[in-house]
């Protein structure tokens, strides 16, 4: 049984310069920095899953530990967890790839590395201070937005619609006009509820529309208009 | 040690019917400079009694005089001008003499400044009493300031351990007086156990230090005539004395003990019969009181208050809500074609974007609100200061007892706005705002029914406060049973209250009192009722002096019977008040003086011996001072003796 115990020792056991890149054909290759370790813990999870670690990785770790660092990968619920032995990283000009199809398409991704140090037994895990272990992994929401001015009106009839899986976007997409002090929360009801996916802001002419995303997620969604 | 909040209050009224006597010192003033020094803390404590005494009788020029108190501690000394409440770690010989300087700078005070007198003041059991002592006698300023020494050795008899203290002390003075005779001045011994075997305790160890006062005052007073001074009786160097004391006084502690029972007893059951009488049955009182706290018809005054000003503001305006995303233009054209619309149905048109839209812009931001500790501070403070405002200290404490009133309040049924708008946008959002403040009513009335819980707590803390005092004046009326005076001044305190006791008992009866708040508002209120001007002849007794208070409250006291009164207590054998109780001197002998400290053109005045009376302005009282050497013809010296077993 291993007995799995968190750490801090930031002068040590540390990540910099964490970087994230796609490679030509779809992989997410990471590369960093570090002083010591013997493995590296690497948890990818779907960004609205909530991952902390002492609240979440601990206990998985605490049951799941022994057959993860025998197989080196394993994907439960969604989440993917990759033990790196610090050999490999090197021998890999410290670089770790996550394959394409590890991935779901659609799905922004966080991904959270965590140096450790393993002997016999003893898994000690280190934290890493102010985020400097995590990466994203976002996804864009391809929108379309037309404008209708209906003659002799004051108003414009603004329409938009988003050209992803709406089930994905529960809390995600807002608007703003530009008259308009607030925020608009565009529900995933009233785009699956509206014929193709169009929505109908009503505005005086003149006046715009701006598609955004909520700021919680804001590091994960990218926002993208198609051409008319 | 600080002064319990009973005597306190006790000892300011005695204050302010002195005040009311006539504060002139009738040309009597101190003749040469005067420090008193106190050894030990707990000589201090009686500083006041000294101080007073000589303010009364030596008026202005008291203001010159200087008080020092100076206390041993692991390094040395540390001195404390007992008037300006300086304190000085420098050596305190240095610290005594800036103070004897600054007397002889004076220009207007003190007529002779040929020498300067140091009265010491020292508890017989203190621990350090040696100490104190043989800074006194080690003291280098004799023959600079041609200083006269007075030590009075106070000596509190009533435990073995603090007998066994001064036990010591006065033998080693015994060893040391042969070499230290030069340096020693007068001592007076002067004990709380008597001749007469009473012993002296609580507020009557007073009565020492007011002899000390006394004393002091003998010994350099210029009166008059300006010779009005007993220096040579009381003071002579390497002397021992001891001294006996007799006092007949206007019961001026009595008349303060009585007359604040009486406030306090009669303003607590007027307050309590004002209360039942004018509230009714308690539906009618929970009523009066919900009437009060504006919680009526379903709402809440000072909550709508807060809403209208502080809340409603954070919301969008309605207008906004006609960028609201619809799912087809035929939906939208439904929405607007009428003029009210459910929320239900607005939310079915939008998709559930207005659901969404109405959490994130209305309810989320009263929570917002409601979770910010600075606006619910200010809030509720708001809301405490209305309330406290309004409920006075018999509904707090009555009214709030009875359930009706919290209940009332936790079961509100919020009322509804009847407002309406002109548009669909201004009714939706109508709706909005009405569910916000709906969110905002439940969340208050928690904290709102705590706080009328903590003001409810409050009465009772008062009350709890308010009973306390009344027994601490009550314990100190325990020497002070003359029923007569009780009656008198009981009888006079309640007429007045009756005619003003509103505006007293307001000023008592508030809520947020603490202890120090109702002793400052009876004190006012005993100074109002002493300086009463509505009813002068019946009030004009606080200002008179001893011999007409008593006149007028025992009416039917003819001359000769007052006379005799005084007598019973100034013309026992005086001996028997002499200021130790062992000593086996033949005071018969060693009598140096006996003086009746009155004013001139009393009525006891005229039958007191031509040389014993010792003129003072104060009409108050009339003290008896008889001064004894100890020291036996042929020097032969031992302090133990002269005191007897202690």
């Amino acid at each position: 049984m291993m007995n799995i115990s968190l750490k801090q020792n930031p002068e040590d056991y540390t990540i910099r310069h964490l970087t994230r890149k796609m490679t030509n054909t779809g992989d997410q290759q990471l590369s960093w920095n570090f002083n010591r370790a013997s493995h590296f813990l690497v948890v990818t999870h779907p960004a609205k899953t909530p991952c902390d670690l002492e609240a979440d990785i601990l206990p998985w770790l605490t049951k799941n530990g022994e057959p993860l660092l025998e197989s080196g990968k394993k994907t439960i619920d969604g989440i993917l967890w990759n033990i790196v032995q610090e050999r490999k990283f090197l021998a890999a000009n410290n670089k770790f790839t996550i394959p394409r199809g590890n991935l779901t398409n659609g799905i922004p991704y966080r991904i959270q590395i965590f140096p450790c140090d393993i002997q016999d037994d003893q898994w000690d895990i280190y934290q890493v201070e102010e985020d400097a272990n995590v990466a994203v992994v976002p996804v864009s929401i391809l929108m379309e937005l037309q404008y209708r001015k209906p003659l002799f009106s004051k108003n414009q009839i603004c329409m938009f619609r988003a050209k992803f899986d709406v089930n994905r976007l529960d809390g995600v997409l807002r608007y703003k006009p530009s008259c308009s002090r607030c925020q608009f929360p565009v529900s995933v009801e009233s785009m699956k509820a509206a014929k193709e996916g169009w929505l109908y802001v009503w505005l005086p002419k003149g006046e715009d529309l701006t598609i955004s995303v909520a700021p919680e997620y804001k590091d994960y969604y990218n926002i993208r208009i198609a051409d008319d | 040690m600080e002064e319990s909040g009973g005597k306190k209050l006790i000892q300011d009224c005695i204050g302010y019917l002195n005040e009311m006597l006539d504060p002139d010192s009738g040309g009597n003033r101190a003749l040469y400079p005067v420090i008193t020094v106190f050894f030990g803390k707990e000589s201090a404590e009686h500083f006041s009694t000294v101080r007073d005494t000589l303010d009364i009788n030596w008026g202005k020029d008291t203001e010159f005089l200087k008080y020092v108190n100076i206390i041993k501690n692991e390094n040395g000394f540390t001195c404390a001008n007992l008037v300006t409440g300086e304190k000085s770690d420098e050596d305190p010989c240095a610290f005594v003499e800036k103070a004897v300087v600054r007397m002889l700078g004076e220009e207007r005070a003190f007529p002779d400044k040929s020498r300067t007198r140091f009265e010491f003041i020292l508890l017989g059991e203190d621990e350090n009493a040696t100490d104190y002592y043989n800074f006194m006698i080690n003291m280098k300023l004799g023959s600079h300031y041609n200083v006269f020494k007075t030590m009075f050795i106070m000596m509190d008899e009533r435990e073995a351990d603090k007998r066994a203290r001064i036990h010591q002390l006065l033998k080693y003075i015994t060893e040391k007086r042969d070499e230290t005779k030069n340096e020693l001045g007068t001592v007076y011994l002067l004990s709380n156990y008597l001749k007469n075997g009473f012993v002296l305790q609580e507020h009557n160890l007073n009565l020492n230090y007011r002899l000390v006062a006394d004393l002091i005052l003998m010994g350099g007073n210029r009166g008059t005539d300006k010779t009005n001074n007993a220096l040579s009786t009381v003071e002579n160097y390497n002397t021992i004395k001891t001294a006996a004391y007799a006092l007949v006084e206007k019961p001026v502690r009595g008349i303060a003990i009585f007359s604040l029972q009486r406030i306090m007893g009669y303003l607590m059951e007027e307050n309590e019969r004002i209360y039942h009488e004018s509230a009714g049955d308690s539906m009618k009182s929970a009523e009066r009181i919900l009437d009060k706290l504006g919680i009526q018809r379903g709402k809440i005054h000072c909550l709508e208050e807060i809403f209208r000003e502080n809340i409603l503001k954070i919301f969008p305006s309605p207008q906004e809500i006609q960028y609201l995303a619809f799912l087809n233009e035929q939906e939208y054209k439904n929405v607007y074609k009428e003029k009210r619309i459910s929320s239900q149905k607005l939310n079915r048109a939008t998709g559930g974007n207005w659901n969404l839209f109405f959490e994130e812009n209305y309810l989320n931001k009263i929570e917002e609100l409601l979770a910010d500790d600075h606006f619910m501070t200010d809030c509720l403070a708001k809301i405490e200061k209305s309330w406290r405002s309004v409920l006075s200290y018999g509904d707090a404490l009555y009214g709030l007892e009875d359930s009706r009133v919290m209940e009332s309040l936790e079961n509100l049924s919020i009322a509804s706005s009847v407002a309406t708008g002109n548009t669909i946008e201004e009714n939706i959002h109508l709706w909005a705002v009405e569910e916000a403040r709906k969110q905002f009513y439940s969340h208050m009335i928690q904290l709102m029914s705590r706080l009328l819980s903590e003001i409810h707590q409050d009465a009772k803390k008062f009350v709890e406060t308010y009973t306390q005092l009344q027994e601490k004046i009550g314990k100190e009326a325990v020497d002070d049973k003359e029923m007569n005076i009780q009656n008198y001044y009981e009888r006079l305190a309640e007429n007045f209250l009756r005619q003003d006791g509103g505006q007293i008992s307001s000023a008592i009866f508030k809520l947020k009192n603490d202890e120090k708040a109702i002793i400052e508002a009876l004190a006012a209120g005993f100074k109002k009722l002493i300086s009463n001007q509505k009813n002068a002849p019946a009030y004009a007794i606080y200002k008179m002096s001893f011999e007409m208070e008593s006149k007028t409250r025992l009416n039917t006291l003819s001359a000769d019977q007052q006379t005799l009164m005084i007598q019973d207590t100034l013309e026992v054998d005086i001996k028997t008040m002499v200021r130790l109780h062992g000593s086996s001197s033949s005071y018969q002998n060693n009598i140096r003086g006996i003086y009746y400290l009155i004013k001139e053109d009393t009525e006891y005045a005229k039958g007191i011996p031509e040389g014993s009376q010792f003129h003072l302005n104060r009409t108050d009282c009339i003290e008896k001072i008889a001064i004894y050497d100890l020291d036996s013809p042929d020097q032969y010296c031992n302090l133990l003796e002269m005191v007897g077993e202690v």
